[in-house]
């Protein structure tokens, strides 16, 4: 049965009024500003279509849903025209018939006549409008001049363009350009010329396309079509569940035959992607059957012996002997415990707990160690919680956006489509990024000022800023007034308004003009709703917490806190950073971001978990490092996560893995990490998971198990199988008990239930008696902590400076087709587009250097080198190279160092000075 | 008892130090801050390093420990 919403034609519109209209003789009552079209759809009386469809602005082409309005002349298209009140409509006649089956004739003269051999047979918009209009032949036959000898272009990996095909309905430019903004298609030439065209006359992977899918979700026929669709067939059922990529956490419905994936297929309700996707999401699936996929245990005694694959029950055995006889030598603390972003809520909350309850000792983390766990600190010491303040939705209100070491078009690429929508209705924007990203300017788009700072200067940006803000009277002094702690304000203020913080001050620290900072500032604080968005470019430095409050004091002395439009917004990088933190994996907080050392919250889980908790924090993942090079902590149970490859200065991660006795590693692969594991735990990849992901915006998605388990074992399951065998009772008869067992133990997760879930789609956080509906916008009334919380952000600069020996800055970050180390990526055909990470460096230092384009260079740093072909780009100034961290090959994190931001240890990945010259050997190790 | 790398447990409280917003209480808030997300044997081993050699941290270190210290006692 199909789950799929039906299509009414031309999009919903937001609006309290009602209209009352006939529809072939039936008075409905329907939103004002509707179209006929859907107002006919939601009276049950659907008109024939081909051009529209609910996603997309209508477009009046196809000319296929004309009807009859009483009281007008003609046929007017439905889809174009609005309903008015009293409105008469007669959708079906002998008049109508014959003008349909007229246009419908001059479709089929001119479209291959193989519906039986089609791939969309049975999935044919074309195909169902024929039968809908009772077409039965055509009077100008099939010889006539038509298109059926044109070609088609299979260059994309994943869909393929079949011209012969299309009726040139224009859905699929106008997805390219209203739905995700990239505007790489156009109809080019005239009437029977008339055709689509990628980047005017290239294929589509030479094209600007950047293979969303969009255009493949709005085709009505089989000319842009899944390559999966053509070679398996139509699917047969779907089930709807949550993307495994980045944190926007888009929804959708997996469509498959038997057990097997033929597409995946965006939902148009899903809070999150309203129907959008990303390359990654729609189409780079492939991963999880690859035959990479180590679907049995294995263990070995030794990291140099190979491994042996044994049963579950061996390889639980193994594993807690192991980690039992660790603890018996060397004490209880010498283990502990990594849960994973790319896990669901449930993986991960019985993970720190058969740490806490079954190791004992609070020796978990999580790998936001190394992305938000600044965002964690700061926004809690400022609003009190950790957590983004809007719902996604949200930007579309924004008058001016503040974006900072972010890069949505490449890392969050379904929400940037929702900026640039916003963008293109006129929102200004504000880019402080040391790059210049892709919204900076394109040709639909024009950053208001891009603010090209030096790395490692974020903060001096965001003080000056609010130097601007109340020293030229700017600050919100009601909101302030009212909303915020006035004695941490004044101190804020006497400290921000200080000459050293302004403009003219740190334009020669931070690079950037005081005029331009000043501007930014001006528009910032001027605009009705502003709002802030922000990446691992602000948190990945040694002042990545000071940042993330300097940039909360600049929301709330302007007042762009608790309402629609504006707000401090994590872009998160991992499906489920924002959950893995929600549910305790901090070795300082218990889930629902509570302390260790709070008594009743400690009592609550004692009570509950039937054993005492500890009250101090444990260690955190580079702690438990440095402590393994001692022997002092000799065990560590890795769930889905390659920190041999993620974690900064390598050779320090692999010594200290190298050195402990028991390294357990859960993963779909073997890993970088695996190399240096003991026992390995095979995964399961999102397809096979039962539970729920909470994306940036606090949205609780489903994960539903779209197919059995191709280990036999679910990963909740083996943890469970785990603290059994440690000698802790833990058991749960499904994922559904776990949500359950969070629920009870975290407030702002108590009405949270798998059937809530199922029954309203997705609920924001908090979800509990005061807001059973969710949270979409959180501090409305009044902040998480009570008042908001200025916090003083003395610039502090980080230890890690250019020098004669190391003259340049290296940062880093993703791209689209991409996905962090690679593990999933690197396993689907998205390697077409990167084959390889490179250098980018600026023209004036390569010359400088005698670099050329494609050429090998050597990037060294204090504490390691590793080869790379260059890149040269304007892309980065002069001053700053960059490069992406995709391959385990390129070594990028053999460079970076181990500086990490001052409070929580997030490693400082953005700023790592480096020396690059030319390098004659490619030859990788 | 975990051991650590004092380089690291140094260069970590040195950052703190720098970096804690409360300027005006600068050794009880670099205090809390480790109270609040240190283990208590990177304290500890901390502590007993900078007893035997307290001229390898800056007095705001020396100061917080010596807070951590009072607060055991009580």
């Amino acid at each position: 049965m199909s789950i799929t919403t039906p299509d009414l034609g031309t999009p919903e519109v937001d609006s309290q009024e009602t209209l009352q209209v006939t529809i072939d003789g039936q008075q409905v009552e329907i939103p004002s500003g509707i179209s006929v079209m859907r107002a006919a759809a939601l009276a049950g009386k659907s008109v024939p279509k081909l051009c529209a469809t609910d996603s997309l602005d209508p477009f009046g082409s196809c000319r296929l849903c004309l009807v009859e309005i009483d009281g007008r002349k003609g046929t007017p298209a439905s889809c174009t025209t609005p309903c008015e009140q009293g409105m008469s409509v007669t959708t079906q006649s002998p008049r109508l018939d014959k003008l349909r089956k007229g246009v419908m004739e001059l479709y089929i003269s001119d479209h291959p006549l193989d519906c039986l051999t089609c791939p969309a047979n049975g999935d044919c918009e074309l195909q169902d409008m024929a039968g809908v209009v009772g077409l039965r032949d055509v009077r100008y036959g099939y010889e006539g001049h038509n298109h059926l000898d044109a070609p088609t272009d299979d260059s994309n990996p994943y869909f393929s363009f079949d011209e012969s095909k299309c009726i040139a309905c224009s859905r699929c430019v106008r997805a390219c350009d209203e739905i995700q903004g990239t505007f790489a298609l156009t109809i080019s030439g005239r009437g029977f010329d008339s055709k689509v065209s990628a980047s005017q006359g290239l294929k589509f992977i030479d094209s600007e396309c950047v293979s969303c899918g969009a255009c493949v979700q709005a085709c009505p026929t089989s000319t842009l079509q899944e390559k999966t669709v053509i070679e398996l067939g139509i699917p047969t059922r779907q089930v709807k569940t949550t993307c495994a990529y980045c944190g926007v956490g888009c929804s959708f419905i997996a469509e498959l035959r038997g057990n097997e994936l033929v597409r995946m297929v965006p939902d148009k309700n899903g809070g999150a992607n309203e129907g959008h996707s990303c390359v990654k999401g729609r189409f780079a699936w492939g991963y999880a059957s690859h035959a990479d996929r180590v679907t049995e245990p294995m263990i070995r005694d030794h990291i140099t012996h190979d491994w042996k694959v044994v049963s579950w029950q061996e390889a639980i055995d193994f594993a807690s002997r192991g980690l039992k006889a660790i603890q018996a030598e060397s004490g209880i603390d010498a283990i502990g415990g990594i849960t994973s972003s790319r896990c669901t809520n449930e993986e991960v909350y019985v993970v720190q707990k058969l740490v806490r309850a079954g190791f004992g000792n609070n020796n978990v983390d999580t790998c936001a160690r190394v992305c938000h766990s600044p965002t964690g600190y700061g926004l809690k010491q400022t609003f009190g919680t950790s957590a983004g303040t809007q719902d996604f939705q949200s930007v579309e209100e924004s008058d001016v956006i503040l974006l900072i070491g972010a890069n949505p078009t490449d890392a969050h690429p379904v929400f940037a489509s929702r900026m640039k929508r916003a963008l293109r209705k006129g929102t200004q924007l504000v880019v402080v990024d040391p790059r210049k990203i892709a919204l900076v300017e394109t040709p639909h788009i024009k950053a208001a000022h891009h603010l090209q700072l030096r790395p490692g200067t974020n903060v001096a940006i965001v003080n000056a800023m609010g130097h601007v803000v109340v020293t030229e009277g700017l600050v919100d002094k009601g909101f302030v007034e009212d909303r915020c702690d006035m004695v941490s304000f004044n101190a804020w203020r006497d400290f921000i308004s200080l000459p050293e913080n302004s403009p003219e001050t740190l334009q020669s620290t931070t690079g950037v003009s005081a005029e331009e900072i000043r501007a930014a500032a001006h528009l910032f604080a001027s605009a009705p709703n502003a709002a802030i968005y922000y990446g691992l470019g602000v948190t990945e430095h040694s002042q990545g917490s000071t940042m993330v409050m300097a940039m909360a004091n600049l929301a709330m002395a302007t007042g762009n806190i608790g309402r629609a439009g504006v707000g401090v917004n994590p872009l998160r990088g991992q499906n489920n950073v924002q959950g893995s933190c929600d549910m305790g994996s901090f070795p300082h907080e218990f889930s629902g971001y509570r302390h260790v050392s709070d008594d009743s919250t400690r009592e609550l889980f004692s009570s509950l978990w039937g054993t005492d908790m500890r009250a101090e924090p444990g260690l955190r993942i580079p702690n438990m490092l440095d402590a393994a090079l001692s022997k002092s902590f000799r065990g560590i149970y890795i769930q889905g996560e390659d920190i041999a490859q993620s974690d900064p200065n390598t050779d320090h991660v692999t010594a200290a893995l190298s050195a402990m006795d028991m390294v357990i590693v859960q993963d779909l692969f073997l890993n970088e990490t695996a190399k240096y594991a003991h026992v390995f735990l095979p995964g399961t990849s999102f397809l096979e998971k039962d539970g729920t992901f909470t994306n940036a915006e606090r949205r609780i998605n489903r994960v539903r198990p779209v197919m059995p388990t191709q280990t036999g074992m679910a990963e909740w399951e083996v943890t469970c199988a785990l603290a059994q065998a440690m000698g802790y009772d833990m058991h749960y008869d499904n994922a559904a008990q776990i949500m359950d067992e969070i629920a009870a133990v975290t407030p702002t997760f108590a009405g949270v239930s798998f059937a809530k879930l199922d029954e309203v789609g997705s609920v924001q956080w908090p979800c509990n008696d005061n807001a059973p509906d969710g949270t979409p916008i959180m501090h409305v009334e009044k902040f998480v902590r009570g008042e908001g919380q200025f916090v003083t952000t003395p610039y502090v600069p980080t230890d890690e400076k250019s020098t004669r020996k190391f003259p340049l800055l290296l940062t880093t970050g993703r791209i689209l087709s991409q996905y962090n180390v690679g593990a999933q990526t690197r396993r689907t055909n998205n390697v077409v587009w990167h084959q390889e990470d490179v250098l980018d460096i600026h023209e004036s230092d390569a010359l400088e250097r005698g670099i050329t384009d494609g050429s090998w260079v050597e990037v060294s740093s204090r504490v390691g080198a590793t080869q790379l072909r260059a890149r040269i780009t304007d892309q980065v100034p002069a001053g700053v190279v960059y490069t992406t961290f995709h391959y385990p090959v390129s070594g990028a994190n053999v460079i970076t160092t181990d500086n990490s931001d001052w409070a929580t240890n997030c490693p400082e990945y953005k700023v790592t000075a480096v020396q690059v010259q030319p390098s004659n050997h490619a030859v990788k190790v | 008892m975990t051991s650590h790398d004092i380089e690291a447990l140094k260069k970590m409280a040195e950052q703190i130090a720098r970096n804690i917003p409360d300027r005006s209480h600068v050794t009880q808030a670099v205090g809390e801050h480790m109270r609040t997300f240190w283990a208590p044997s990177m304290i500890a081993e901390l502590d007993a390093h900078v007893g035997m050699h307290p001229e390898e941290v800056s007095a705001e270190v020396r100061g917080a420990l010596k807070y951590l210290s009072k607060k055991e006692e009580k």
